[in-house]
């Protein structure tokens, strides 16, 4: 497997030095499912910068896939939600702004979810379908993309045989990373990953894990983990949430070896959670 | 590696168990009603109820499956009989001669048709002023007969003269106080296209009138001057139409003839069918009399009942009274080969080319119908004369008979014919048309509920379409015979709808109506089913797809639509299902004629009316005796309905279960 040490040691130690780096900035927000009744979360302010893994960890119902789902607006999907307090930028832009289309948001910050979800079609019509959903047809181009975007997601060799089946023949290891590839063919700027290993075996989470590292090459991640291995073995940084607060944020590090707060302790340690 | 701090749990010891004085825990169950060897629980009694009703159904299924193949299949040999009995007599053949003869009499009736069109076309004024007239002799008759004979005695002079002169005023006064909308309400029976009476057949009539009444009540002969103008003026064509007339006459007394012959053979054979039917009941019942040691009066009146039978069977010789028929038929061919050269030569004679759009259009279909005539001659020729009376009518025969049979005639003097053909074709159609309505309808609904509404829309709309389907369908056919009826004719007559095939349409009662109305009962049915399937889409496709930036239209289409599209298939097949089993309303709407549409017409067809394999088992089960054929053949027509039924649901099923393998 990976060797971390390195990784880790060569990663740019700051993320709040440079301000110009800052992918997603979110400030005081607070969100509510209910009307603003209650709040799930409640006045959290933190900043991604580009192309690092920035983990979200945190024990059930803190909130941390919430505050995933607010970055592309997919709780825009749910009647009852609403935006209570502070704003969400990214790239410099207010998601929430008037003139904001969340359909236009989600093209550049790409989800990919728990369950591996490919679509009862090809494989190749899976990568395809983001493109095509924008209006490419022709087929050189679809053709190119579906090859870079899977050998982005390391099924290139795998699939590319039998790129007319069915997605739903692969494994399910291949399938969340046709997802991812389906995800990165739009050529998004930020990938949000909602506990994508959490259905996989430990080899197929080895792989997607690998994956990860190599994509941040060229996108932005923000994943949500229940594993904290997974967390300090992959992300750059991890954010440490406890019933809708932000407890802790800092390099991973940091959080893991040497926590400023006594409930990030108490959380890694495995003494509740 | 990363360091973590580990910290152990401390894990209190589980306190061991103390011994206690408790009995060994049991195995054995309870013991329920020992009743006949049978260990009868609570458990065993509920779950043989439910079993056992499960199993009715079952039963009751197998019942019907049975008591319809007994019933229907019954009816193949029975009608080999039947068509054997028409061979032997010879209606078969007359049919023949028949359907030519129907052939000859529509181009006929075309021709006709032209000839008045030409005549009122060339002649409007002479013809209204005719009929007019004899609308004022009505009115004269009544209310200057005293005035005429008043008139009449009078002796020549002066007198007279003035007489004569205010008779003429009073009548024109008369008749000109009469509105134009009263006459042509008069002359509507005669000339239905007539829309305004010009003032010169107005004078006209009124100087015949006139006249009529200075003559002392006598036509005048101006009258029959101006009908053999008439004719005369319209020369070649009417010699041409006296010319097709007289080239149809020998055809028609040769199918006089030969129904004559045949009419009797037919009468006798029935006869005997049903003579010898009663002999062998009572045969069976003296047999049975005999075991059973009946008192000799019981066996008496029998055997005195089964002479009388035996003496009323009328011994025929079918070789001897075929032998006209085929004296009759030798001449057949130079009969049809003079009617085609005939009719030919009458067609020769007239103008490629009319006056009148019209009349020329419908001589050309009366040509159209002549080449078409030329046809059926010619290969009726051959059956004609490859017909044998004595030829075998096998099993097979009567199978094609029924399964392509054109025809469904019932209750008629001459020959009952069942030809499943008609009704078939008319469910069929009527059912496709119907979905053509009722799927984008219901699909397009149940997609909108299922993708796009809001919960709140979503729960007024849904129970609103469902309830549809709680709509007696006697009501929603009582509603379209009586209300749709109408506004569809009146609407399809509007010059805005012209553009739509089969508009405007001449029945009242058609294809489109009954498929409108069976689109509203089936779409509830589609509009569930496919909604259902839409609902069986996981919500991760539809998330995915929304979280690549997919508009929800989009993800609608092409991803949920998609992932359904079996379920939906099925919703339609089941549709379908539905619409072909519906009764109530296709009997009510759809016009019951029992002929196959013409599909020449194009998408024209849709204004026809037809029959169904469902209404006609409505219709006509009041009508039969049991046991009969007609009984019978009804059976056979609701046998293939269930077999289409079982045909559709199984193939839903497969298509379900391919979805969920």
């Amino acid at each position: 497997m990976h060797d971390m040490s390195n990784e880790l040691t060569t990663l740019p130690k700051a993320t709040k030095k440079k301000k110009s780096s800052t992918v997603i900035e979110v400030d005081d927000i607070g969100f509510s499912y209910d009307h603003g009744k209650t709040e799930t979360l409640k006045g959290i302010s933190m900043t991604v910068p580009k192309n690092q893994v920035t983990a979200l960890i945190g024990p059930s119902g803190c909130g941390k896939s919430t505050l995933l789902r607010c970055l592309n607006r997919m709780n825009d999907l749910i009647d009852t939600a609403k935006i209570t307090r502070g704003a969400i930028r990214i790239l410099g832009q207010d998601i929430h702004a008037a003139d904001v289309d969340a359909i236009e948001l989600r093209k550049q910050v790409g989800m990919v979810f728990q369950k591996y979800n490919p679509f009862p079609k090809s494989i190749y019509d899976n990568v395809a379908y983001g493109l095509r959903i924008q209006g490419v047809k022709k087929k050189s181009v679809l053709d190119e993309a579906v090859e870079r975007s899977l050998k982005s997601a390391a099924l290139w060799d795998e699939a590319k045989d039998r790129l007319k089946d069915s997605a739903l023949g692969l494994s399910g290891g291949q399938q969340q990373r046709l997802c991812i590839a389906r995800t990165i063919a739009v050529r998004p700027k930020v990938i949000l990953m909602d506990e994508p290993c959490s259905a996989l075996d430990p080899i197929a989470t080895a792989k997607v894990e690998e994956l990860m590292l190599e994509l941040r090459r060229d996108f932005t991640i923000v994943i949500v983990t229940h594993s904290m291995q997974q967390a300090s073995r992959i992300s750059d940084n991890t954010a440490f949430f406890y019933l809708g607060e932000l407890i802790e944020y800092g390099p991973t590090t940091q959080i893991f070896t040497n926590p400023s707060v006594k409930q990030t302790e108490d959380y890694i340690s495995g003494r509740f959670g | 590696m990363l360091r973590f701090r580990l910290l152990y749990l401390q894990i209190p010891a589980v306190p061991a168990d103390k011994p206690t004085n408790k009995p060994a825990p049991s195995f054995k169950g309870k013991r329920g009603l020992r009743l006949m060897g049978l260990n009868i629980t609570t458990d065993g009694v509920v779950k043989g109820f439910f079993g056992g009703n499960a199993y009715l159904a079952i039963l009751a299924l197998l019942f019907i499956c049975v008591f319809l193949l007994k019933s229907g299949l019954g009816f193949v040999p029975g009608y080999r009989v039947e068509l054997s009995e028409a061979r032997v007599s010879g209606i078969e053949l007359t049919n023949r001669v028949r359907y030519e003869l129907t052939g000859y009499k529509a181009l006929l009736a075309r021709v006709n048709q032209a000839f008045i069109a030409e005549k009122r076309h060339l002649f409007s004024d002479e013809e209204s002023a005719i009929y007019l007239y004899e609308e004022f002799e009505a009115l004269i008759d009544d209310e200057f007969e005293e005035d005429i004979e008043q008139y009449v005695d009078l002796d020549d002079g002066a007198e007279k003269e003035a007489a004569s002169v205010k008779l003429r005023a009073d009548i024109a006064t008369a008749c000109s106080t009469i509105s134009e909308k009263q006459l042509l309400l008069s002359l509507a029976r005669r000339l239905p296209d007539l829309k305004k009476i010009s003032p010169e057949a107005r004078q006209q009539a009124l100087t015949l009138a006139q006249e009529y009444a200075l003559n002392d009540a006598e036509t005048p002969d101006a009258v029959a001057a101006i009908s053999t103008r008439i004719s005369q003026e319209m020369g070649t064509f009417n010699t041409a139409i006296q010319r097709i007339k007289s080239a149809g006459k020998p055809l028609s007394q040769l199918e006089a003839t030969l129904t004559r012959q045949t009419e009797e053979t037919d009468r006798i054979l029935k006869l005997n069918r049903q003579t010898s039917g009663s002999i062998l009941a009572l045969e069976e019942g003296l047999k049975k009399a005999h075991k059973r040691d009946e008192p000799s009066e019981t066996i008496t009146a029998i055997e005195d009942r089964l002479k009388k039978s035996r003496g009323s069977f009328i011994e025929i010789d079918t070789e001897a009274l075929i032998q006209p028929v085929y004296q009759a038929i030798q001449n057949h061919d130079l009969i049809v080969d003079t009617l085609v050269s005939e009719l030919a030569a009458a067609f020769d004679t007239l103008p490629s080319e009319f006056e009148n759009k019209q009349v020329t259009a419908t001589i050309n279909e009366a040509r159209q119908l002549n080449g078409e005539l030329a046809v059926i001659i010619a290969k009726q020729k051959e059956n004609i004369n490859a017909w044998r009376h004595d030829k075998d009518v096998n099993l097979s025969n009567a199978l094609t008979a029924f399964f392509f049979g054109s025809e469904w005639q019932t209750g008629s003097p001459w020959q009952n014919v069942y030809g499943l053909m008609p009704l078939f074709t008319g469910s069929l159609l009527v059912a496709s048309v119907s979905l053509l309505f009722a799927v984008p309808l219901a699909i397009g609904a149940a997609l909108y509920v299922n993708q796009f509404a809001h919960k709140r829309e979503a729960a007024l709309i849904k129970p609103g379409i469902e309830f549809i389907q709680a709509i007696p369908s006697v009501v929603l056919g009582l509603f379209g015979v009586l209300v749709l009826a109408g506004l569809l004719k009146e609407w399809s007559h509007s010059p805005l709808l012209s553009w739509i095939p089969g508009f405007p349409i001449t029945e009242r009662l058609n294809v489109l109506l009954a498929a409108l109305l069976l689109a509203f009962m089936a779409a509830p049915t589609i509009f569930t089913l496919a909604e259902d399937a839409l609902n069986n889409v996981p919500k991760a496709f539809t998330e995915a797809s929304l979280a690549m930036g997919a508009t929800k239209l989009q993800t609608a289409i092409k991803v949920v639509l998609p992932a359904s599209i079996s379920g939906i298939i099925a919703a339609i097949m089941l549709g379908f299902g539905r619409v072909v089993g519906e009764t109530m309303v296709v009997l009510m709407v759809a016009g019951n004629k029992a002929k196959i549409p013409e599909f020449s017409e194009g998408l024209g067809v849709v204004g026809q009316p037809v029959h169904t394999m469902t209404s006609i088992i409505a219709q006509e089960y009041g009508e039969v005796t049991e046991g009969s054929l007609h009984w019978q053949a009804l059976f056979m027509v609701g046998l293939v309905l269930f077999t289409i039924s079982l045909v559709i649901n199984s193939t839903c099923q497969r298509v379900l279960n391919r979805k969920t393998r």
